[in-house]
């Protein structure tokens, strides 16, 4: 709600004299502003937000009829209720009402100070029926992003319980299976390479489990500044390969190619561990979008900041998109077609900014996209203590 | 040894492997499909035609509400058991399944559906 103030009124007349006897009758209820002429009331109805417009008729120059044309005419002042004050007769001040829009009367001279004042009380009360609509929409559009922010917030609930619930039944259905074999002393009449594979589908659920948790720690980190980054020296290009030396099998069975182009001795004060996250997020990204063609990630220095790029020639990203991708629990690809949390690219983003880094992207739709992650290349450690950015 | 075929037709892979693995143990023929499309696809191909069909609802693609649609509407395919496997057992109960499991899915309640209708 705003807070109550007097309301404001522009006086408007070319005698000093008749402003002086409207200032003795308002001051005390109302914040006055008080001008000459019609030219400099159109100046002061641009800057101002008044309750009401007392305006002379006869003026030299601009008449009052004339500037309240042109008071309409501005977007500020287009509803500004206007009081005409007036020595002509009731019939032409009557008929010339019609004229204007919104809220418009007149009061005729010599000025009977009750009168003036119940009709001003009218205008503010008008006044502060508009002010009150006004804050009612303000707090039902506030209400409306909360219900929103809310809705989100449970969708993703219900999609986090969803993520941690999926891998529970391959490993429920893995321990039964073995128990009921071994009770039944049947173990052993069953292929190694079968219960070989029953264990490391059930390892990878719990790896599948491990990732969500963290990333839901993360998450929950960010949000309240707890997420500390842990800097020490880090060589960019060493960390990139022996990461994806690591990817070497899941690429394999993705029958994706990945290239790697090193630019040697990129080195920064950056968390190593957090920057391969970064990098993980990226390349699993680039393998599950990237149609199955090939990969290409490359290290590099520009001016004073390392360069990482991760291209893939899958199906790309939307322009309405690009920006989304990189808030909490958003993604481009429906969540119908592609399964996890979409925090990949937040947690992502929110490392690189924690390191004075960006991420930005580029990309086109059925062509693929390429994500460029900048890092400060500041090689010089900063104080001991400072582990937080 | 039964050697029936049974058809799973589940999006999460990890989920349809380990099913798969699980009711081989037990004798069963089982043929996977990744989403309604794809199961509709086996299920023409399978012969003989499967005692069973586990089938998820929240899939990719085809769902498993189309999938149904279409099963059901199937001159030859519409005679095949469907035992609903999904977490919203609001949703599944209420398209009549000749059984249903909810996830995640215990080993017993599993083996269990399938029993009664491969025997």
């Amino acid at each position: 709600m705003t807070p109550a103030r007097k309301p404001k009124l522009l006086l408007v007349d070319d005698r000093p004299e008749n402003l002086l006897a409207l200032n003795t009758i308002l001051r005390d209820e109302y914040e006055l502003v008080e001008c000459l002429s019609g030219i400099e009331a159109l100046a002061l109805v641009k800057d101002h937000d008044f309750t009401a417009i007392l305006l002379d008729v006869q003026m030299p120059t601009l008449d009052g009829y004339e500037t309240a044309r042109l008071i309409r005419g501005e977007k500020r002042s287009e509803l500004t209720p206007i009081l005409f004050i007036t020595a002509i007769n009731r019939e032409d001040a009557h008929e010339r009402k019609g004229y204007f829009a919104g809220a418009v009367d007149y009061l005729f001279k010599p000025i009977d100070p009750e009168i003036l004042q119940a009709k001003l009380r009218v205008f503010a009360q008008l006044e502060r029926q508009a002010q009150l609509l006004k804050d009612q929409a303000v707090q039902a559009k506030e209400n409306e992003f909360l219900r929103e922010m809310l809705k989100t917030r449970d969708q993703f609930l219900s999609m986090a319980s969803h993520e941690l619930k999926t891998p529970i039944t391959p490993l429920s259905l893995q321990l039964d299976a073995f128990k009921d074999l071994l009770e039944q002393g049947r173990l052993e009449s069953v292929p190694t390479e079968k219960l070989v594979r029953m264990l490391v589908t059930s390892r990878n659920q719990v790896r599948r489990l491990s990732k969500t948790i963290d990333e839901l720690l993360d998450v929950s980190r960010f949000a309240t500044g707890t997420f500390e980054l842990k800097k020490e020296d880090c060589d960019l290009g060493e960390t990139i390969s022996r990461v994806t030396e690591g990817f070497a099998e899941q690429l394999r069975s993705s029958g994706v190619d990945c290239s790697l182009q090193i630019e040697p001795g990129v080195r920064g004060y950056w968390d190593s561990f957090r920057i391969e996250q970064v990098y993980i997020n990226l390349l699993t990204n680039a393998i599950k979008y990237g149609d199955r063609k090939p990969i290409e990630v490359s290290v590099s220095s520009q001016g004073s900041y390392a360069r990482l790029s991760v291209r893939d020639h899958g199906i790309g990203i939307e322009l309405e998109d690009r920006q989304r991708i990189f808030n909490r629990f958003e993604r481009a690809a429906s969540p119908k077609n592609f399964s996890g949390l979409g925090l990949g690219l937040y947690i992502a983003n929110q490392i690189a900014d924690l390191h004075g880094g960006t991420i930005s992207l580029e990309s086109e739709r059925g062509k693929g996209s390429t994500f460029f992650v900048n890092l400060p290349l500041n090689t010089e450690a900063p104080s001991k203590n400072e582990s937080l950015s | 040894m039964n050697c029936k075929n049974i058809l799973i037709v589940e999006d999460d892979s990890a989920v349809s492997t380990m099913m798969k693995d699980v009711l081989e143990l037990h004798g069963y023929n089982v043929i996977t499909a990744a989403d309604g499309a794809e199961g509709i696809q086996r299920l023409e191909e399978i012969v003989p035609e499967p005692c069973v069909i586990i089938l998820d609802l929240m899939m990719p693609h085809t769902n498993g509400w189309e999938f149904l649609d279409m099963q059901r509407s199937h001159a030859k395919l519409s005679g095949v058991p469907v035992v609903i496997c999904s977490a919203y057992s609001e949703s599944a109960k209420s398209i009549r399944p000749h059984a249903f499991v909810p996830k995640p899915v215990e080993y017993k309640a599993l083996l269990g559906a399938v029993q009664a209708f491969c025997a």
